[in-house]
């Protein structure tokens, strides 16, 4: 369970699957002629009729760094911690630099079932650590915890 | 193809229900074969048929675990890199792959052999393996209370909402009433031992993910939780009203069957209403797994529902924040909640909620009027749903045509945009169908369905799209406006439904009083609908 004392400030927005049916919406009309363009419409009207829903299931509890927060380099501990069981074989981590060039980031054993963790080697600057964390029961929920290394 | 490779998630959802309907109706097959109608003497032929359609529902089972593991392989190995042989170890393949082998096997033996006991290892196993993939497998605490909880609570719902359909084919099937009405009462009991058993494990489920009263309604998932608890208590209320019948069936057999069927049918339609909400309910958080933060008060959600008189000024458009680039919005809405919403914006949409809730009220009220003697021009009520329609169309999206810079076609690339636009297009096809019956243009037997299943089917919908409008108490806001309108619209179809159904020219004087009670509870439905809409808020 969380803890009220937590600061909601932890917690990253979730992944909104509308964001998701934009995605692949655009990268249909980029790929598609005009001349398919019905079957576009077709398939983002088939679309439409699915329900929206944020996948929520993992829901992301704290996380170390936390959101916003200033860390101290180059070691920083990685630590993601849930309100349920996570596959840490099949979640994924990944760094955005200030750049914006990406780097996954390995993960370590988990310390619990329910938390990721990783440790990264980072020169002073801004990051943003993007996650997908694969729950057991196969819910896939996605986020993103921007921080800065001193 | 694209966005079948890269974005399964939604697609997943849906397969999600799909997987929980077709367990239910597999498992109701082989529970009213073995409680209902076997022991009724149900004719071989008959009992073969009902297998084989169990056994069809399993295969289409076994072929829905296929696309939904497929569908969670393939935005794994699209969004991390993963192969194939990574991604066959996870425990959602696994649990799927076994899921899948017993589902197939289940559906063999239904339809190979008539000893039902048979079905009992794969049919457990498949039970198991939903288990598995349930939120109860992926708790911390309490994880095999709550698992066991969840395998009664899928059995409870088998045995009531998957085996119904099976009572009305074998009532269709069978033509000694006797025997219909001795499986009807087994049916019955069955219904009544299943139902206490669903309700003891839900409302056991409900502890443990509700945490509180505050959390069976501050939150997303409390409230669908809610429209559960309201759904059921429905579909109740129609069972309740079948158990009665049968008290008395012998004394009229026929008309008395015939009213069950019709009662059953809007259980069912209702009752997989509800599979719909339990599908959306595992891709939520449990509300106590909420913050405090993200929790509405009881006196904030009083504030939220009090009336207020509805606005029907809007915003100046250029006052509305400016479209974002798709691009942009694209990129920062895949990992966040993408933009928010300023006053003026919100301001806008409440004021077009406004609108189309004085045209839905205006509908509703016409529809009532239409019932009195010597006002049949009221029957041209559904028109006013092809201005909601046109509304819609022209007002709901300001950054799209006609209004906005973003031509017609690219308009479609944004997803609310696409939901408008569909919704406007459903709610001139079933004004038309509708208006056309009404004023008696149109009387093919089935055009006077349209309007039923597609409000019955939008309902469904909305109270799945209730939770996809941002984060924290903004969700919930939207879910409080949204979520009773959603069960008013599924009310109000099978209403309409049950009103046409009970039309029948042999009925006995007797069964016109249900019928006249479907046929006021769906008006007053609209009008309430109407209601909500002007008393819509977003914050």
């Amino acid at each position: 369970m969380r803890k009220a004392s937590e600061p909601p400030s932890q917690t990253p927005k979730h992944f909104r699957p509308d964001s998701i049916l934009t995605l692949s919406i655009v990268r249909l009309s980029q790929v598609m002629q005009m001349k398919r363009i019905s079957v576009a419409v077709v398939v983002a009207c088939a679309a439409l009729l699915l329900p929206r829903i944020a996948f929520a299931h993992a829901h992301l509890f704290s996380s170390t760094p936390a959101a916003g927060a200033t860390v101290h380099g180059p070691d920083v501990a990685i630590e993601l911690r849930f309100n349920s069981r996570v596959d840490g074989h099949h979640s994924v981590l990944t760094l955005v630099m200030a750049d914006g060039h990406t780097a996954a980031v390995s993960l370590d054993n988990q310390s619990t079932a329910s938390n990721l963790n990783a440790h990264a080697a980072l020169k002073s600057g801004n990051y943003t650590l993007r996650w997908q964390a694969l729950s057991t029961d196969g819910h896939i929920t996605r986020g993103e915890i921007p921080f800065t290394v001193r | 193809m694209i966005w079948f490779v890269r974005d399964f998630d939604l697609l997943s959802l849906l397969l999600r229900a799909l997987s929980f309907a077709l367990e239910a109706l597999a498992f109701g097959g082989v529970f009213f074969l073995l409680f209902a109608a076997r022991p009724a003497n149900l004719g071989s032929e008959s009992q073969a048929r009902l297998r084989r359609v169990a056994a069809g529902f399993a295969l289409a089972l076994a072929v829905t675990q296929i696309a939904l593991i497929a569908a969670t392989s393939a935005v794994l190995m699209g969004s991390s890199g993963m192969g194939l042989h990574d991604v066959v170890s996870a425990a959602y393949f696994v649990a799927g792959t076994i899921f899948t082998a017993a589902s197939l096997t289940l559906s063999l033996l239904l339809r190979l052999t008539s000893k039902l006991t048979l079905a009992a290892l794969p049919g457990l196993v498949v039970l198991a393996a939903s288990v598995s993939l349930s939120h109860a497998a992926s708790r911390m605490d309490h994880r095999p209370l709550l698992m066991v909880l969840t395998a009664a609570h899928h059995l409870g719902m088998a045995a009531w909402i998957g085996a119904l359909p099976f009572l009305l084919i074998a009532l269709r099937l069978n033509r000694d009433e006797a025997i219909s009405r001795q499986m009807a009462r087994r049916f019955s009991t069955m219904a009544v031992i299943s139902v206490a058993t669903l309700i003891a494990a839900g409302a056991g489920l409900s502890w443990f993910y509700a945490g509180s009263w505050q959390g069976m309604y501050g939150t997303s998932y409390g409230l669908l939780l809610s429209a559960k608890v309201v759904l059921t208590a429905l579909i109740l209320t129609l069972g309740a009203g079948n158990f009665l019948l049968l008290r008395r069936v012998d004394s009229d057999p026929a008309p008395l069957l015939l009213r069950l069927r019709r009662f059953s049918e809007a259980e069912i339609g209702l009752g997989f209403t509800v599979i719909l909400a339990a599908a959306s309910l595992t891709a939520q958080s449990p509300s106590v797994d909420e913050t405090p933060q993200d929790t509405l008060t009881g006196h904030l959600v009083v504030e939220r529902v009090e009336w207020r008189w509805p606005s029907f000024h809007a915003p100046a458009f250029s006052q509305l924040a400016p479209p974002t680039p798709l691009s942009v919005a694209v990129r920062e809405a895949t990992y966040t909640g993408g933009s928010v919403s300023d006053a003026n914006d919100r301001a806008w949409s409440e004021y077009n909620h406004h609108w189309a809730g004085l045209i839905v009220l205006a509908a509703g009220a016409l529809a009532l009027i239409s019932r009195l003697p010597g006002h049949g021009w009221a029957r041209h009520w559904p028109l006013l749903f092809l201005g909601l329609s046109i509304f819609i169309l022209l007002r709901a999206d300001p950054e799209c045509w006609p209004l906005g810079p973003r031509p017609f076609w690219a308009s479609f690339t944004a997803p609310d945009v696409l939901e408008h636009r569909a919704y406007a297009v459903l709610i001139a096809i079933f004004s038309i169908f509708e208006w056309g019956v009404q004023t008696g243009r149109f009387r093919r037997p089935r055009a006077r369905f349209v309007f039923p299943v597609l409000c019955a089917a939008g309902g469904a919908l909305l109270l799945t799209h209730t939770h996809a409008f941002g984060e924290g108490t903004d969700e919930v806001y939207a879910g409080l406006g949204h979520t009773p309108i959603a069960l008013l619209g599924a009310v109000a179809g099978w209403g309409r439904w049950l009103e046409l159904r009970l039309d029948d020219r042999n009925a006995e004087v007797e069964e016109s009083r249900p019928r006249r009670i479907a046929a006021w509870i769906w008006p007053a439905c609209l009008v309430l609908i109407g209601l909500l809409l002007l008393n819509y808020r977003e914050s």
